[in-house]
């Protein structure tokens, strides 16, 4: 996830660039190797051996105690089936959360906020494993996080990877099979998905838009961010000719001046945006929809502007996420 | 007036106004023309003549009207009331690191903003800049009451005070959007001190209550330029100090409170903009306050267009370029001696 203080998904494109850009460097330069070694889990020894952003690390091979402590690292091993012992802090914006998303984390301790780990509260917690995201742990608080207990901070190719990310956590933990399974049913649901509704699919250009960096700007998600990829790659939507898909500096995102988007959405039919649970959206979002210039988009004219609540860090959340453009969208545009 | 002695071995020819005053206004109005027709949709000549004058609705008009135009006027507003401001604070507090930012103005300003979002909820720009006023004025006059009176009492103390309750305010913005993630947002966007993202009603409103500092700037400067020389010589000229200290303290808090309101925290403007101007026009309270009030837009709207087009199409925001701009200048204003303890050139 790449939200700075402000777990919902639907800011995750806009708010961390600035911490993002220098860690994505690093991760780039570090990204784990695909094949993780191991010494040992599947033949009975206690310990395995995985390659991270910031090198091999030993393990145990059935950790019990998992510390999650990167914004979506939590419900990333929960799609794994796993427990967590301790997490960062999601008090203030719990609300935003399903009902089990937060059952998952109400006993586990909490550990910091974003961005900022409370390395004695950390410790209180004694996992017997640590993993994170290496857009949000650089390699300092890797060190310091391993003196605590072995740590695994994985990258992925870029920011919105969270297919090889969870990948990585899964043999990291020790749960591959599920992660397995849950990349079974996504692919059969997205393949489901796509051949039901290849007509529309293909009969339109879209786009995800969002808040901007700053007031009078907007932000698209591009391919490189969680959105994007499942967007783009995964289920094949194509953006819009206008959108600049080289401008993604590996947050993921890219955020323009307001008087460009008649121009980055020209040609777009459905736009697509992040909603809040009750329906509402934020009013930076809100403010970009009302603007006079988004108003003479064609998307605008039509009503083709869609908010969906699903947040996407893994393949079971990816699956909710297809779920949710099938209801709100694909089935109404194909009527 | 046109000369001032200057370590008693040259002396200065202060530029008359009947020359300098034109060529200030001619520049300010190409600043407005710049920050009109730059920025990152190229727009023909045609394109801008026909949005501003006989708009029919197309995408151009609604940049022109709804981008541009509101980012420019507020561009002005700020620019000037903060620059205005910023003499003002320099000559009630004969102090020359006295500016909005340092004394705490725009932290209270800020709080206040804070407060508006995430206790009242209200995200109407209106109201805001109402709370935007009563944060700075309690900012300032805390900041007088515990620094400027009574026994000790000093411009350094007063800058201290200022500073720390800065401080503390600015602390108090930061926890307060942290209580609240939409509250965040909200300050996030406005707290990178900016001109864009605000309506064409919204800028004129700016426009108009800054408008109204100004005039009550106009009717205290003869009182202003009388304590520039110091409160007994001031009261020996029979100069109306207690009046002179109100109205300055009053104008403070209404262009800052608009400015603030409107751009968010924006810092050096009224730091570097007097202290530019003394270096070439000398300590003359009253023209500094003219030149500051066209100076200031004129930088705040060249950096803001200079910040949207050098890393095109991503932009700066105006408050990291006026920082940018400000601090090296302000540094070789110092470094040229031109700088002296209570603001005036040596």
């Amino acid at each position: 996830m790449e939200i700075l203080l402000r777990p919902s998904p639907r800011l995750r494109a806009v708010l961390a660039a600035a911490i993002i850009i220098p860690l994505v460097l690093t991760a780039t330069a570090c990204a784990p190797d695909a094949d993780s070694s191991s010494d040992g889990g599947a033949d009975g020894a206690d310990t395995i051996v995985v390659d991270s952003v910031y090198g091999e690390v030993t393990v145990p091979a059935s950790p019990e105690r998992v510390a999650a402590i990167s914004y979506d690292t939590p419900w990333q091993v929960m799609s794994l089936d796993l427990p967590v012992v301790a997490a960062i802090d999601y008090t203030q914006w719990i609300d935003g959360y399903t009902e089990d998303q937060q059952a998952y984390i109400a006993e586990a301790a909490k550990v910091g906020s974003y961005g900022e780990v409370n390395f004695e509260a950390l410790a209180g917690a004694a996992p017997d494993v640590i993993v994170g995201d290496a857009y949000e742990v650089d390699e300092a608080t890797f060190t310091r996080l391993s003196e605590i207990a072995p740590t695994v901070i994985v990258g992925g190719d870029d920011r919105g990877d969270w297919q090889s990310i969870t990948e990585d956590l899964a043999t990291a933990l020790g749960a591959h099979d599920t992660w397995e399974e849950a990349k079974t049913s996504y692919e059969a649901r997205r393949d489901e998905v796509k051949e039901q509704y290849a007509d529309v699919i293909a009969a339109n250009t879209w786009a995800n838009f969002s808040l901007g960096n700053e007031a009078g700007q907007f932000s698209i998600q591009l391919p490189g961010g969680s959105t994007g990829n499942l967007i783009v790659n995964e289920m094949g939507l194509a953006y819009g000719d206008g959108i600049p898909l080289d401008a993604d500096d590996g947050s993921g995102y890219v955020s323009l001046p307001l008087e460009q988007i008649g121009a980055t959405l020209a040609g777009v039919t459905v736009g697509l945006t992040y909603e809040n649970p009750d329906g509402t959206k934020m009013p930076a979002i809100q403010d970009v929809i009302d603007s006079s210039l988004f108003q003479q988009l064609e998307i605008a004219k039509t009503g083709q502007v869609y908010g969906l609540v699903s947040s996407v860090t893994d393949y079971r959340t990816a699956e909710d996420w297809i779920d949710e453009l099938t209801t709100k969208v694909l089935e109404p545009l194909s009527q | 007036m046109t000369t001032l002695a200057t370590g008693g071995r040259r002396r200065l020819r202060r530029p008359p106004d009947a020359v300098v005053l034109p060529i200030v206004v001619i520049l300010l109005l190409t600043a407005v023309a710049v920050s009109i027709a730059v920025g990152p949709r190229t727009l023909t000549f045609d394109e801008l003549f026909v949005a501003l004058t006989a708009p029919t609705g197309t995408e151009t008009d609604l940049i022109v009207r709804d981008v541009r135009l509101p980012r420019t006027f507020i561009g002005i507003a700020a620019g000037s009331a903060l620059a205005v401001a910023g003499v003002i604070m320099q000559t009630l507090t004969r102090n020359p690191l006295a500016e909005p930012g340092l004394l705490g103005v725009n932290a209270g300003a800020s709080l206040a903003v804070a407060i508006a979002i995430v206790v009242f909820r209200i995200g109407d720009f209106g109201a805001t800049m109402w709370f935007a006023f009563l944060g700075a004025a309690l900012a300032s006059a805390l900041v007088a009451v515990i620094g400027g009176v009574g026994r000790g009492a000093s411009i350094g103390r007063l800058t201290l005070t200022g500073v720390a309750i800065g401080a503390v305010l600015s602390a108090a913005t930061a926890a307060l959007s942290l209580i609240d993630p939409h509250a965040y947002q909200s300050m996030r966007l406005w707290g990178a001190g900016a001109l864009g993202g605000r309506s064409l009603d919204a800028a004129v409103l700016t426009l108009a209550v800054v408008a109204v500092g100004l005039v009550l700037v106009v009717l205290i400067a003869p009182g202003l330029g009388l304590l520039a020389l110091g409160e007994d010589t001031a009261r020996a000229l029979g100069g109306r100090v207690g009046a002179a200290r109100l109205g300055g303290f009053l104008a403070i808090v209404v262009l800052c409170g608009a400015a603030t309101a409107a751009a968010g925290p924006i810092a050096f403007v009224g730091l570097l903009v007097p202290h530019a101007l003394r270096a070439v026009f000398g300590p003359d309270t009253r023209r500094l306050l003219v030149y500051s009030a066209l100076a200031g837009p004129i930088l705040l709207l060249l950096a803001d267009v200079l910040g949207a087009l050098l890393i095109a199409p991503r932009s700066i925001p105006v408050g990291v370029m006026t920082a940018f701009l400000g601090a090296p200048v302000l540094v070789a204003l110092v470094l040229s001696r031109r700088v002296q303890a209570d603001g005036a050139p040596s």
